[in-house]
């Protein structure tokens, strides 16, 4: 029998959200290796035009569910439409990009099948039926080659960025299929209230053209203070960003925060001290025109970003850098 | 109440990793351990929950060998009232879902309406126990989440962290299944005195069968996922490394960014 592969997209403003194409890119090449399709299913309210996108795009089938409850994000809203479909189908794989919706759905989907989820994936290895998958334990320190050696279906999600969705075709003719979809409000146990911005978002580094970013490694809140703050003067006042436990040490208010839960920043100059650059924190800074890592560290991932590299101690070397960085500005 | 947190024992953030040599393990001489991170902020939350209420029971479960039994004592000497440690060799090697039938079990023979979890172990990462569980318990659940309160006749008030520091708020009926994100709230100092307390609490130690389970559900003969390969990753990219005496690292950096990449 063919074996197919299932992506669940999600979408966002009228529009699949990348992760999603991502997935569709990776599922295309999995059907093309095993001899089977690429199928897609996408639910929600009005998001026929969503659909046929998705078909356009390089989804053989796309599996359509409209429904009123489906038009806000839930779980169980969504987990009722694909178990159904995931059973319906017998996938080979399914995958969803490694986003916070598919963190909150996905596994329960799959514990449904008596499957764990591969989860953040970077890479994949196909050969003929067999895939084996690369992710990244201990915060991107280590790399693990993962076979699930269990029955299908399989399920995985991918990191943002590690598939490359330009491989998608341009028109291709997929077809949409209308599922019929039957929920009712007291199977949705999670009932949302409201969905809302970060309270009070005072600092705004999205448009800064100079940000120095600190994290755990300097150790201390004084010492954060000291180092950054001694930097950012250097630099005739730049911005501050964190990274996350940076923030949650409360050493410096949520808002500096950085990262897929944080701030997305695009400035000329980044220069990051002491942060290991998990990739949580690395989506917030990879449209940084230049960026700066210091780190004690020599293997810290943050270096396979960086343009240019200071391994040692943030304590010798930020004040000699914030130095000469105020010399050349005096000059 | 009573609430049932998941804690893992995983390696301290700085420590040196070494793979051993069936290149699929690091090796774990040496090492020194520490609780999970989101799941010291899960404990926190608990004690948390139960002091708000007045009542009820704060039971810490983990699942490791031998030394995980230190994890234990460090949420019992922050407040925990006791500990399950599932640490027969049969639990042991296996899958996120080996763990989460392990806590579902658990969950089931304490009958606690609430269990939480950290949201991702940050040694294997995979960021899926939790939910996991909830789908094995058919319990709603919800993951990241960086608030709870409790409401009226048996439901929580949640706030989901979603991307791009927009949230999400709802209710939820227990029982209930959630994944702690770090942050939540400031974790308590460990005192002497909770200390001392702890060394009285109590920890049992359930087989396997006496949770109902079968060696092919849990550890390493339960597993589905094996892990191939374990190896430090490929450089990728172009960092250009400048090296040398503090002063002389300073005056080069500042000169290449200056004249090379033009940002200064
Ligand atoms: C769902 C989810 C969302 C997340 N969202 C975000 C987010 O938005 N933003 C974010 O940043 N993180 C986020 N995280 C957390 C992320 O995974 C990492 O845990 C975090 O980014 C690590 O922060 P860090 O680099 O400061 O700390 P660590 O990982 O502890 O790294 C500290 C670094 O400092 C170095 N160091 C130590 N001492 C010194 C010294 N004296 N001098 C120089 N270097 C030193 C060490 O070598 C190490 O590399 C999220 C995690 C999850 C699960
Ligand atoms: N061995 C374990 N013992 C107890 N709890 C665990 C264990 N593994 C995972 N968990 C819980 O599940 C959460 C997510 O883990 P993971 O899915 O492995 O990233 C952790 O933060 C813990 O709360």
């Amino acid at each position: 029998m063919a074996k197919d592969v299932l992506v669940v997209i999600e979408h966002e403003n009228g529009s699949p959200r990348r992760p999603s194409l991502e997935a569709l890119a990776l599922a295309r090449r999995l059907a093309a290796s095993f001899g089977g399709r690429a199928l897609a299913a996408v639910a929600g309210h009005g998001v026929g035009d969503i659909a046929r996108r998705v078909a356009s795009s390089g989804a053989d089938t796309v599996y359509h569910f409209d429904h009123e409850l489906l038009g806000q994000y839930t779980p169980d809203g969504y987990r009722l439409v694909l178990e159904p479909l995931v059973r319906d189908l017998s996938p080979e794989w399914v995958l969803m990009g490694h986003t916070y919706l598919a963190q909150d759905l996905l596994p329960l989907v799959s514990a449904r099948f008596d499957a764990p989820v591969v989860s953040d994936c970077v890479d994949a290895e196909v050969d003929g039926e067999t895939v084996v998958l690369s992710r990244q334990p201990y915060d991107a320190k280590l790399v693990a080659r993962i076979a699930d050696r269990g029955p299908a279906p399989h399920f995985a999600t991918l990191q943002s960025g590690a598939f490359p969705a330009d491989e998608l075709p341009d028109a291709h003719d997929g077809t949409v299929e209308q599922r019929p979809v039957d929920l009712s409000p007291d199977r949705l146990r999670r009932k949302v209230l409201e969905v809302r911005q970060a309270g009070g978002r005072t600092v705004d580094l999205t448009s800064a053209e100079i940000i120095v970013a600190g994290g755990r490694g300097l150790g201390s809140k004084e010492k954060f203070q000291q180092l950054i703050g001694q930097l950012a003067e250097a630099l005739g006042g730049a911005a501050i960003g964190a990274s996350r436990p940076v923030v949650d040490n409360d050493w410096l208010p949520h808002d500096h925060q950085i990262g897929s839960s944080g701030q997305t920043v695009s400035p000329k100059l980044y220069i990051g001290v002491g942060i290991s650059g998990a990739i949580q924190h690395v989506v917030g800074i990879r449209g940084s025109q230049v960026i700066v890592a210091i780190n004690k560290d020599k293997d810290a991932p943050i270096f396979n970003e960086a343009t240019y590299g200071v391994v040692g101690d943030a304590e010798e070397l930020v004040p000699a850098i914030a130095q000469a960085i105020a010399e050349a500005r005096q000059s | 109440m009573k609430i049932l947190v998941a804690i893992k024992q995983v390696p301290d953030k700085n420590a040196r990793l070494q793979i051993d040599e069936s290149g699929t393990r690091i090796v774990e001489t040496d090492l020194s351990w520490e609780i999970n991170e989101s799941d010291r902020y899960a404990v926190e939350t608990a004690l948390r929950l139960k002091e708000a209420r007045g009542d009820g029971e704060v039971v810490v479960v983990t699942l490791g060998p031998e030394r995980a039994r230190k994890a234990i004592s460090s949420a019992l000497a922050m407040g925990a009232d006791r500990g399950i440690h599932l640490v027969d060799p049969d639990f042991q090697g296996g899958d996120p879902l080996c763990v989460a039938r392990a806590l579902a079990a658990v969950t089931r023979a304490e009958d606690a309406p609430l269990v939480l979890c950290g949201t991702r172990a940050d040694d294997d990462g995979y960021g899926e126990t939790p939910i996991l569980l909830a789908g094995l318990l058919d319990r709603p659940a919800v993951f990241l989440t960086i608030g709870v309160e409790p409401l009226d006749g048996d439901r929580l008030r949640v706030v989901r962290e979603l991307e791009a520091a927009r949230q999400e708020v709802s209710e939820i009926p227990l029982p209930a299944v959630l994944g702690i994100q770090s942050g939540i709230f400031d974790v308590r100092f460990t005192s002497l005195k909770g200390i001392m307390a702890a060394k009285k609490k109590p920890v049992s130690q359930p087989t396997p069968t006496e949770l109902g389970l079968s060696a092919e559900q849990i550890g390493k003969a339960g597993r589905r996922l094996e892990v191939l390969s374990l190896a430090p990753p490929e450089k990728k990219g172009q960092c250009e490394f400048i090296e040398g005496k503090p002063e002389e690292v300073a005056a080069t950096l500042v000169e290449k960014l200056r004249r090379e990449a033009k940002v200064l």
